[in-house]
């Protein structure tokens, strides 16, 4: 299998988000985030989804008139000037597109904050992205046959915008700056900056997907949860905007023969839900899980185990006609068995080693130990893998993985406070500083309790 | 201190020493910067008396005091994990025998126990070692703990206090010893 992952590396930057005085993290293909209860990883991940899922919406109606931006009209007007073809976009060039953006960002973050978490309950100080990277430069390329007002488009590597006869009007080199920003930035991560509406669909097509923590009691009680939504009463359904949307994905979620997570459905099944899950025939389907070898039986899903309703939400996505370019996960682990854990560690890897940016928060340390032993088993050869009973796409190289430590601090004032740390990753895995502690004195306890071992 | 009965190649005397680790994987070098005289005895591995505890840590540092000799026992590591842990806590048992040899022989008495340095490039057993899963056994745990509150567990020696040193990305560092 070719490994694919997400072209560019940038990191979010922010100041006073709950507990965080200042926080910054660098979003990578894997991306963990550890430690204590309370301490705003799911604050970071919801502002992180915000800021994919949303940030198209942040750019400023009217042409702006900030340096930033004047900077990035100014680069565009050079090239239209030069009369060439094509331009690949150095590291500088590329960031003036990047810093205006981060403008942006910073200028609408209360917007953006209302949105996610509720009016004024976040109150941020700064929103930026910064350290901006791109693994192969992106070209801009003019098409000089094309029709007058034929659609701006982009491929891998490029983006290309039909040659204005003469000099274009500022709106359009607007709208031109915004889709060159856009593509760098947010590609691979999130829908196009115009993405193709559907009638049905709530979200557009390639959008990040966020699975909350809890999933249980969202598949079972979704159409409850919507129906209550819906209702006159809908501000007594108070819930973070990621996973409203999430519940709308659910809502209107569609099985899809062999669609590009196909391999993957089939290995959560066979390996780890040891079943099947399928919609019935209705509208708004009810989901129902046959136990392996066994077809005939069909139950609701109110009646299997926590594992098949935790992981659910997870299987029909990757069965769905929903396409999504990026995932959060928070806590993958919850409700499964150790050996469960293990073996959704090695499918999200899969996952990622794939194409999928999989962003996690996690408090299982046995799924945190997979994690870290599939970046040593990257180190090794496929013999050695197989005596592992791994397998190559099983195992990530830790440049592809960026993990981060929350930890609660009481400050002198006697409030507390989060500091967000990187966690070391090579190829003798990742630091576990979120768990490392806690597992000894627990073992310490174990054998102090225990008479007779030697202490 | 009877010096004449030493090789010249076994000891280095002053007040800025050098000890060496020589290994092809694990090169390292530690300069010690001395308020007091001291003679620094580094041999072949191979040269390891009668006893029993074969490994010897890198150096033996003798410190003159006023009327007697303070001893440390220095070993130089590129990584310390678990294995490399009990390791040293070996190699400084053994070097404590060869102390005590040369303080035998060399008429230089030192009070007990000595002062035991480990100086090393990468920590793999502190808060940031990226392997939980082995903290849930009792070896790793007590190694995990005695890393963390700086005592060890000597054979014969009993329990100890140690000091840690960090050495650069080539294996280099240095330490002011008052």
């Amino acid at each position: 299998m070719k490994r694919r992952y997400m072209k560019q590396q940038w990191t979010l930057r922010f100041k006073k988000l709950g507990l965080i005085e200042e926080g910054a993290v660098r979003i990578a293909p894997l991306m963990l985030f550890t430690g204590d209860n309370n301490t705003g990883k799911s604050y970071v991940m919801t502002l992180l989804w915000g800021v994919i899922a949303l940030g198209r919406s942040l750019f400023p109606t009217a042409i702006p008139e900030s340096e930033s931006y004047r900077q990035c009209e100014k680069w565009l007007g050079s090239f239209l000037q030069e009369g060439e073809d094509e331009k690949t976009l150095l590291l500088e060039d590329e960031e003036v597109f990047v810093r205006w953006f981060g403008d942006v960002l910073n200028q609408r973050r209360q917007t953006l904050c209302d949105k996610l978490f509720g009016e004024n309950a976040v109150r941020l100080r700064e929103l930026r992205i910064a350290d901006f990277v791109r693994e192969r430069p992106l070209s801009l390329r003019w098409n000089r046959d094309a029709a007058e007002g034929s659609r701006y488009s982009s491929g891998k590597h490029y983006v290309r915008f039909p040659l204005p006869s003469s000099s274009p009007p500022r709106a359009e080199v607007y709208r031109m700056i915004q889709y060159l920003t856009w593509k760098l930035i947010m590609d691979d991560l999130s829908a196009p900056l115009y993405p193709p509406r559907s009638p049905v669909k709530t979200v557009p097509s390639g959008e990040i997907l966020y699975l909350p923590a809890a999933r249980t009691g969202f598949i079972l009680l979704r159409k409850i949860v919507a129906s209550a939504a819906l209702s006159s009463e809908a501000k007594g359904v108070q819930l973070l905007l990621p996973v409203r949307y999430f519940l709308q994905r659910l809502l209107t979620l569609s099985f899809k023969e062999n669609n590009r997570f196909s391999a993957f459905a089939d290995i959560l099944e066979r390996r780890i839900l040891r079943g099947h899950i399928h919609p019935d025939g209705a509208p708004l389907p009810e989901y129902r899980y046959s136990p392996q070898g066994q077809d005939n039986e069909a139950l609701p899903l109110w009646r299997t185990s926590s594992l098949i309703t935790e992981l659910a939400p997870l299987l029909v996505f990757l069965r769905g006609d929903d396409d999504f370019r990026s995932l959060i996960i928070e806590e993958p682990e919850a409700h499964l068995h150790l050996e469960m854990q293990r073996e959704l560690a090695r499918l999200l890897v899969r996952l990622v080693n794939s194409g999928l940016p999989v962003w996690i928060t996690t408090h299982g340390d046995s799924f945190f130990q997979q994690v870290s032993n599939l970046v040593k088993a990257s180190a090794i050869d496929d013999a050695a893998l197989s005596r592992l009973d791994l397998e190559p796409e099983e195992s990530i190289q830790p440049e592809r993985v960026s993990a981060w430590h929350f930890q609660r601090v009481s400050a002198s004032s006697g409030r507390d406070r989060t500091e967000i740390s990187p966690l070391h990753a090579d190829h003798d895995g990742i630091a576990a500083t979120a768990f490392n502690a806690a597992i000894a004195e627990l073992t310490r306890q174990t054998l102090d309790l225990s008479p007779g071992d030697e202490a | 201190m009877k010096r004449e009965r030493v090789e010249s190649t076994a000891a280095t005397e002053g007040t800025q020493l050098v000890v060496r680790e020589s290994e092809e994987s694990g090169e390292a070098e530690l300069t010690l910067h001395l308020a007091r005289n001291g003679v620094l005895f580094q041999y072949p591995h191979n040269n390891n008396f009668i006893f029993s505890n074969k490994k010897r840590a890198d150096g033996i540092l003798f410190l003159q005091r006023e009327n007697d000799w303070e001893v440390m026992i220095v070993e130089l590591k590129k990584t310390v994990k678990l294995k490399e842990w009990m390791k040293i806590k070996e190699q400084w048992h053994g070097a404590w025998l060869h102390a005590l040899a040369l303080s035998g022989v060399l008429e230089a008495p030192f009070p007990q126990p000595p002062r035991f340095l480990v100086a090393y490039r990468k920590d793999g057993i502190d808060e940031n070692a990226p392997d939980p899963v082995l903290l849930k056994s009792p070896e790793y745990t007590r190694a995990f703990i005695e890393w963390r509150e700086g005592h060890a567990a000597l054979n014969e020696i009993g329990e100890v206090t140690f000091e840690k040193a960090r050495l650069d990305e080539a294996g280099r560092g240095s330490l002011h010893i008052p």
